[in-house]
């Protein structure tokens, strides 16, 4: 009877235990899915490249990803809402604009420590500048992997190159010969604006007021109107409604709107400045480099004979690089496979054969991509400038390549060919110009002032926004609208604001008060 | 003795209605499943809301949500955009639909009245988004097909991006366009459940057109309208979102003639992923619709009882 048990007992427990190692077995053969999250539409080949990279990734990690979209419409809507509604996702999409530092001290992303780091993205965590990981960070704490990409995105201005040479005029080296352009375009040209603004109005600040004073506002709160001197390795932000350079570009652009010279219809546009350059509507963008350079290319592929040319005033102004925030992948507090996000993640941006398949497809003519045969200095192949295949506007559109797997070892730059006059220079030139600064890692913490951020926002919109084009008259306006912003509690967050900034430095181990002295 | 009365009469009423109760069970349990479990959430509207402890474990901030709505000064002003729009819409848009029902029923060839039918019912189809995009090619100053004839014929450019002035008539008539076909067929409906024999005795006793209309298709009509009304004014407090931002979009000049409740929150809570301060501006819309609705229908219950909803 005893032996009846025992057999019986051992027979249960094998029972028991088959199909737990059987499940184990399946686990280990089986690749895990991981889910990721990226900003944009699905392009026709991206399946194709996906499943280029998937195929590597079974073989290395034993997992594969799955893509889903969120379209660019619907960023500030569906994108936290999948955080609210616990949806699977194993990684995704961050940047500033997503509202990268709010979401993650609402616990949205999980924090990466640097033991993860260390373990399971050691190149990515050898390879990244500490100042890089620093604008990650949030309270000290990362929770994305930020992008390495050599960018500045500073306004550039491009100009309808064949209407200066209709009517001969010098080329543009300066706002007042960018003045006298407009006026000669705005008297003669009946179905050409100079100047058309949508969402991109902030460029004209950019080039009026933050470039030539070298100052750079913070991105992350711009309806606060903060700034700081980047010629200061300890600046004091300031909030720069208050300064006679804003009065100057203030009077400067209401002059230009008076003129004609900026569109009656710029408060309500909704095209972005390459879409309005390619439809003939502008003679005139302000914008950064890169997107002059594709509206450039948009023109001369319409064969019209219109052509961009490329100007960069900034003369020797010292810049600040595109922020590394511009571009991250986050892994959701509720991802099952924080560990392998990260290796997936180190193996795409640190393979150059990977990073060559997720940032730029697939080689071949009738692909995404070849090597343009461009050399270096020392004759050798330079990889990094690539002319676009057939099915170049097949990938590349949406961001998936443009988030974490951005490595600028790898950086892409475009051919000859493929950049208009100008656009390389100013490239080059910008880069060599360009650093980090210290407050860009500085995050304010809005979370015990955000009535007064969403009624300051409210005034920055309806009364900022009209100011800044030029269609109210500064001499009034601008009293008017600093009065609305005090009102809806401007002061009490910017003595917040210049408080943490002032602890953070400190925490960092300077002080403005040490370096003015 | 009361409560065995009333599940006695409870079974009673089950029992006799049987049919109709089974009828009307899908809408009942649509409407648990998807208007009244989801009330809870409103509790979000009192909670400073994070992701790891969701809607019922984040911790509590009282009234801290509603703040934001009455420090920046509009929490009136576009109130009473709000309500002053909703009142023009329904005010126009009843007095059209209705004329378009009589009308449509007083077509006498069918292929006609189907045509002009189909054509008032096409905008219904159109989205909003659509409507805006048509708009601005349309009234756009620099590039504007009116801009463009008013021009070409020697005369000024009309400016309406910068001139709030011109939006409340945009709106009443963008909106009455999108709407009379849809909602004329709810009184062509009405005006087809009038008995044929009463208009063939009125037409006996001498009653022209207009007095059939007059005395016999409005009275007819009026129950429709007054439910149609209470609804309509149960909504009040909520502006119509798609057709204001995708008409005004960011343009801060016509924000003081154009801002509703809906565009206002949207805007300022854009950027800052405050659910907790977005579902309080639904909550105060939500209270302030219900005591709308169960004031007009006192008033309306008090005038002529058979009218009113309950």
């Amino acid at each position: 009877m005893k032996t009846f048990t025992r057999f019986l007992s051992a027979l249960l427990i094998a029972l028991l235990l088959v199909p737990t190692a059987l499940v184990a077995l399946a686990e280990t053969a089986e690749p895990t899915e991981l889910i990721f999250y990226f900003l944009g539409e699905e392009l026709e080949d991206d399946k194709v490249v996906i499943e280029a990279i998937n195929e590597k990734l079974i073989e290395k990690l034993n997992c594969y990803m799955t893509v889903e979209y969120i379209p660019f419409g619907e960023v500030n809507t569906t994108y936290p809402l999948l955080f609210a509604s616990q949806t699977r996702m194993d990684a995704v999409f961050s940047a500033s604009f997503t509202g990268y530092a709010s979401l993650a001290r609402r616990d949205a992303y999980m924090e990466l420590t640097d033991e993860m780091l260390q373990t399971y993205a050691p190149l990515t965590w050898e390879d990244t500048p500490d100042s890089v990981w620093n604008q990650a960070r949030v309270d000290g704490k990362i929770y994305a992997i930020p992008q390495l990409m050599i960018q500045n995105i500073q306004a550039t201005i491009g100009i309808r190159g064949d209407l200066r040479e209709k009517y001969d005029l010098p080329e543009i080296t300066d706002i007042e010969s960018l003045e006298n352009y407009m006026s000669v375009i705005s008297e003669n040209e009946d179905s050409v604006v100079p100047l058309l603004f949508g969402s991109m109005w902030t460029y004209l600040y950019d080039l009026l007021m933050f470039t030539p004073n070298e100052w750079q506002s913070d991105a992350n709160f711009s309806q606060l109107c903060m700034a700081y001197d980047i010629t200061d390795p300890a600046p004091t932000p300031f909030c720069y409604l208050y300064t006679d350079e804003y009065r100057q570009a203030l009077d400067t652009v209401y002059r230009w709107n008076q003129n004609g010279w900026i569109s009656r219809d710029s408060l309500s546009n909704t095209h972005t400045n390459r879409e309005n350059m390619a439809n003939g509507r502008i003679a005139v963008m302000l914008d950064n480099a890169g997107t002059i350079n594709s509206a450039g290319q948009d023109l001369l592929s319409g064969g019209s004979g219109a052509y961009l040319e490329l100007i960069d005033i900034s003369g020797d102004a010292q810049l600040l690089r595109y922020a590394a925030t511009s571009g991250m992948l986050s892994i959701p507090s509720q991802s099952q496979h924080p560990e392998l996000v990260l290796q997936v993640v180190d193996y795409l941006r640190n393979d150059k054969e990977m990073n060559y398949l997720v940032e730029r497809g697939i080689e071949g003519e009738d692909a995404q991509w070849v090597f343009a045969g461009e050399l270096n200095e020392d004759g050798t192949l330079n990889e990094n400038v690539i002319s676009y295949g057939a099915r170049s506007s097949m990938y590349g559109g949406n961001w998936i390549c443009w988030s974490a797997f951005r490595n600028w070892d790898y950086q892409v730059m475009e051919s000859e060919a493929s950049s208009i006059p100008g656009y390389r220079e100013a490239f080059f030139d910008m880069d060599s110009r360009s650093m980090d600064h210290i407050m860009q890692a500085f995050t304010f913490d809005s979370t015990n002032y955000q009535n007064e951020l969403a009624a300051i926002q409210s005034v920055y919109d309806e009364y900022g926004k009209p100011l800044n084009l030029g269609f109210v008259d500064p001499a009034t306006g601008l009293d008017e609208y600093i009065a609305m912003m005090e009102a809806a509690g401007l002061t009490t967050v910017m003595d917040a604001y210049l408080q943490q900034a002032a602890d953070y430095l400190a925490a960092q181990g300077v002080s403005a008060e040490a370096t003015a002295e | 003795m009361g409560v065995a009365k009333f599940f006695r009469n409870l079974s009673y009423d089950f029992k006799r209605n049987r049919a109709l109760l089974v009828m009307i069970l899908p809408v009942v349990v649509y409407l648990i499943i998807f208007s009244y479990v989801p009330m809870a959430g409103a509790v979000i509207a009192f909670k400073s809301y994070n992701f790891n402890d969701g809607i019922f474990g984040s911790p509590w901030c009282g009234l801290n949500n509603f703040r934001f709505f009455f420090m920046s000064g509009k929490a009136w002003q576009v109130t009473k955009n709000t309500v002053l729009y909703n009142a023009a819409f329904i005010v126009t848009q009843n007095i059209l639909e209705i004329a378009a029902a009589i009308f449509l029923s007083e077509i006498a060839k069918p292929r006609f009245k189907k045509i002009t039918q189909g054509a008032m019912f096409l905008p219904n189809f159109i989205s909003w988004v659509v409507v805006g995009a048509i708009a601005y090619n349309l009234l756009s100053y620099d590039f504007g097909f009116i801009n463009n004839v008013l021009t070409s014929m020697g005369m000024e450019r009309w400016d309406v991006y910068t001139d709030a002035s011109y939006w409340p008539g945009i709106f009443i008539f963008l909106s009455a366009w999108k709407h009379i076909g849809y909602g004329s067929i709810v009184y062509l409906a009405a005006i087809m459940g009038i008995s044929s024999e009463i208009y063939e005795s009125a037409s006996l006793d001498g009653a022209n057109e207009w007095q059939k209309i007059r005395y016999i298709t409005l009275p007819g009509i009026k129950p429709t309208f007054v439910v149609l009304l209470i609804l309509a004014i149960g909504n009040i407090f909520r502006g119509n979102f798609d057709m204001f931002y995708q008409l005004v979009g960011t343009n801060g000049l016509l924000y003081n003639a154009t801002d509703v409740i809906d565009t206002y929150v949207f805007r300022s809570l854009l950027t800052t992923y405050e659910f907790g301060m977005s579902t309080a501006i639904g909550l105060y819309q939500s209270v302030l619709c219900c005591v709308t609705l169960l004031v007009t229908n006192a008033v309306i219950r008090r005038i002529n009882p058979e009218n009113a909803l309950y």
